[in-house]
């Protein structure tokens, strides 16, 4: 009988649930639908924003990778005195560039298929692809944020060197 | 028999042409270039846009020498490049697809 009582009240917990999140879902899709053309006015611009920092971004990393990073651990080899920890920052931050030039694309292709969704016909819908491309967006901002700290890893390794060389040279002053 | 000949060579460019095309096209969206393609229409450099500023003509070798000067200057330039990521304030943020940023009441 209590068991009976339980499932009862489970199910009308559940039903009542259910229609507070689509009535609030129907406040939401009727909003979707309404400002529907400013939305998506939003998003384009938001689309070409972005094509700028992925460019600021890309060119940005492409320098300090190749003109940067890549010589200074070949030229530590070449000197004899190569470097273990920047050697492996240096694959690591090549694997997360790559995967942010691929999360990028990833989120890109969300965008797009997002401003292809109809807002004004199906809500519902876009509010799920929109859930999906913001997934995909952070995960793009927190690539962005594991190179830049990257970067100040590498940066942190060579001063290390740097200082080690000085504190050399006063020693060997100090003699 | 020529103008025969003449007009199956034609169907066949161009049917190659085609699929030539399609399979790049295909491509240059799949692989991703087609969202760094800054000549796409709307989405040139404007003449305002931040764009990285390298002023500098500094490479740094990839053999030679390593001192305590060529790590200064290396680290004053590396230091630079990095400084111009933060230029970019907070880049791929959330908040312009937030519900309250696109006019979409929030809540559940």
């Amino acid at each position: 009988m209590s068991v009976v009582f339980v499932v009862c009240l489970a199910l009308s917990a559940l039903a009542c649930n259910n229609k507070t999140v689509s009535a609030m879902s129907s406040e939401k899709s009727g909003a979707i639908s309404q400002h529907c053309a400013t939305i998506k006015q939003s998003l384009k611009s938001l689309q070409k924003t972005d094509a700028r920092s992925r460019s600021y971004l890309g060119s940005i990393y492409e320098t300090i990778i190749t003109k940067f990073i890549a010589p200074m651990n070949l030229r530590l080899i070449d000197s004899g005195q190569p470097n273990a920890n920047l050697t492996d920052l240096h694959s690591v931050i090549l694997n997360v560039r790559k995967e942010f030039t691929q999360n990028y694309t990833s989120y890109s292709q969300a965008l797009e298929d997002l401003l292809a969704t109809n807002c004004q016909t199906d809500p519902e819908g876009f509010y799920q692809k929109l859930i999906d491309t913001r997934q995909k967006r952070a995960e793009v901002s927190s690539l962005t944020t594991s190179l830049r700290n990257l970067f100040s890893e590498y940066l942190t390794g060579v001063r290390r060197i740097r200082n080690e060389y000085a504190s050399r040279l006063e020693g060997s002053d100090g003699k | 028999m020529g103008n025969k000949n003449l007009l199956i060579l034609g169907i066949i460019s161009v049917g190659i042409a085609i699929i030539t095309t399609t399979v790049s096209l295909v491509i240059y969206h799949n692989s991703g270039d087609i969202y760094l393609d800054r000549s796409r229409p709307g989405y040139l450099p404007d003449e305002s846009e931040a764009q990285p500023k390298i002023e500098s003509n500094y490479s740094f070798g990839t053999s030679g020498q390593i001192n305590l000067e060529v790590l200064d200057e290396y680290i004053k330039y590396y230091e630079e490049n990095v400084d111009m990521i933060d230029d970019l304030e907070a880049p791929f943020s959330n908040t312009p697809l937030s519900d309250e940023a696109l006019g979409i009441p929030s809540g559940e």
